[in-house]
């Protein structure tokens, strides 16, 4: 049965059958074939999959999403990170990482992270002299963050698989994703002075005070949602609902830059988006079910006991097998498939779960931004208006950075837990 | 472009509309929740049940726009290298995938929404067989989304395997 799962998953895959419909498939497949189940459960298990509150989350930040990239929220945001860091040399390229830092604190998603800073920064920064693919890669590494700092949608699916808490995750990624940024930050500082890049980003800078009043609005955003969870004021979901609510105010009245006419295409976008990505979840739900049923994880827990002699070892070996895997599975699926099975392993060699997720939202974060598969890669290519390849070069050096990162991440532990040790 | 294709191509795009307002209705819904509790000092219960239902339909309905628009997310490296005629093929096999485990949610998610008749929803008094019956609802739907983005895929194969490029692969 597992090896049936397995095989003809990764048949379907590799035959570019859409992903939900590849593991529902495989699912039936196996059914079918390797049990005495009745396919009765094929419904039941992708019904129950989707019928939960905390999930729902996910629907709403996309929705959120959208309606900030489209109303006006995140110029401001790209004009207030700009007067902070945009004096210094490479201004511009910290500007897209500070800017990508706070959009991620709104936004659950790297893609919308990509569309809507990169579309302001990247032909910005072209026209400072960096060469565009520079400037694409430094902006799709940067809207990794947008799945690490909380709200993050990745983390609500590991929550989801796993019976975590979506609040203490929450929690946890954001230590991670200050050092992410600041990993970002420093590798743009050492670049730019080697490559002489990004001499007078400053020209056009606004004053801080001014730039802050302007974004004042948008900036409060994070701090409602982030303070709304963190304080036990709302759940998540909940913060989602009002984070829909708060930028259709902020679009609308507020800031003006989005008219009702333009909102039936804004929830048609968000409800195709949304519901792809639930599907994936409602398939892997009944995958899940299956893989729980025939036992794997155990097994794999036994074999990873007797070949790993400690922690340490099997982190790394879950993090070189998270990131080629990311490299080529969409990060759902991904989180979906192999996160209720691998959690009770790491578990069982004493590793914290919420510790866990954040190492393997980051790992496959990373898989978001390397070739030849990657979600920002593209998003970030389309903005830039160039071919994808014209990126590897210098996406090298991102690729080193977030792996030193993710190094710090997976064997500090405090990075992710000690936000939530000291306020739980 | 023949009756069937118009029709369908209506229907998907009145489908997609409903789904965008179930989602600005589960929106509004958990928002009024979050304003009860504030306003009121306490939380109506029936708005999160509702809710969880509203996205369910949501996402089953939105199946077959999203099929249409291309939209579900295929890992479609090893396609883009193919041979034109091999990847005509692989389209024709993700097609009858995709059916398959539409006629498997819309037959036995049926017979799964009879099987819940009875059972009542806590809270808002109805039969959970509303709640099941957006699976096969949704993926019969879907079908509509499906056929129109095969023929789609058809006539974009049929039409660069004309110009003689064979062999070359698409973008």
């Amino acid at each position: 049965m597992n090896a049936a799962l397995a095989l003809s998953l990764i048949l379907f895959f590799a035959l570019s059958v859409p992903v939900a419909i590849a593991i529902a498939l495989a699912s039936i497949f196996g059914i079918t074939f390797f049990s005495n189940l009745p396919l009765l459960v094929v419904p039941q298990k992708m019904f129950t999959g989707l019928d939960s509150f905390p999930l729902m989350a996910v629907p709403f930040f996309i929705l959120a999403g959208n309606l900030m990239t489209r109303g006006g929220i995140s110029h401001r945001l790209v004009d207030f990170a700009k007067s902070v860091v945009g004096g210094m040399q490479g201004g511009l390229a910290s500007t897209t990482i500070l800017a990508c830092m706070i959009f991620a604190a709104i936004s659950g998603s790297s893609v919308a992270t990509t569309f809507a800073i990169g579309s302001i920064l990247i032909p910005a920064m072209v026209r400072h002299g960096y060469p565009a693919p520079m400037a694409a890669s430094l902006q799709a590494s940067s809207a990794e963050l947008g799945v690490i700092i909380p709200p993050s949608v990745p983390l609500i699916l590991f929550a989801v698989s796993t019976e975590t808490s979506i609040t203490q995750l929450f929690i946890a990624g954001l230590g991670p994703g200050l050092l992410v940024a600041g990993a970002l930050l420093v590798m743009v500082q050492v670049w730019c002075r080697v490559k002489g890049y990004g001499q007078d980003d400053g020209d056009d800078r606004k004053p801080i005070l001014g730039s802050f009043l302007h974004a004042f609005w948008a900036l409060l955003m994070p701090v409602i949602i982030i303070g709304g969870i963190y304080g036990g004021i709302f759940t998540p979901t909940e913060a989602a609902a009002v984070s829909v609510v708060y930028a259709l105010v902020l679009g609308l009245f507020v800031y003006r830059e989005m008219s009702v006419a333009d909102l039936p295409e804004l929830f048609r976008g968000a409800a195709v988006t949304s519901g792809a990505v639930m599907l994936i979840i409602s398939a892997a739900a009944l995958f899940s079910f299956l893989i729980s049923l025939s036992g794997m994880p155990n097994a794999i827990g036994d074999w990873a006991k007797e070949t790993f002699s400690s922690p340490l070892t099997f982190l790394l070996a879950i993090n070189v097998l998270l990131f080629f895997i990311g490299m080529f599975i969409e990060t759902a699926a991904a989180i979906l498939v192999l996160a209720p099975i691998l959690t009770p392993v790491a578990i069982s060699f004493g590793v914290d779960p919420v510790h866990f997720g954040v190492v393997v939202v980051v790992n496959l974060a990373l898989g978001m931004f390397t070739p030849p598969l990657g979600v920002n890669l593209f998003a970030a290519a389309q903005v830039a208006d160039l071919p994808v390849q014209r990126m590897f070069k210098t996406l090298i050096i991102p690729v080193l950075t977030m792996i030193t990162a993710l190094m710090l991440i997976t064997y500090v532990p405090q990075i992710s837990l000690f936000m939530r040790d000291l306020l739980t | 472009m023949n009756t069937l294709e118009r029709f369908a191509g209506r229907l998907v795009s009145v489908i997609h509309n409903f789904a965008a307002l179930l989602l600005a209705l589960a929106s509004a819904l958990v928002f009024y929740q979050v304003v009860t509790r504030f306003v009121i000092g306490h939380s109506a219960t029936w708005t999160e049940v509702l809710a969880r239902a509203v996205i369910i339909w949501m996402v089953f309905l939105v199946s077959g726009p999203a099929l249409y628009l291309g939209r579900m997310i295929p890992i479609d490296v090893i396609r883009e290298v193919m041979p034109k005629r091999v990847q005509l093929w692989l389209i024709r096999f993700v097609t009858a995938a995709i059916a398959t485990v539409l006629l498997v949610l819309i037959w036995y998610g049926y017979k799964m929404t009879l099987r819940v008749m009875d059972q009542q929803v806590a809270m808002i008094g109805i039969s959970v067989a509303w709640f099941y019956a957006a699976v096969p609802i949704g993926s019969a739907l879907a079908l509509f989304g499906l056929f129109l983005s095969h023929l789609d895929a058809e006539r974009g194969h049929i039409g660069q395997l004309d110009e003689g490029d064979h062999g070359e692969t698409i973008k």
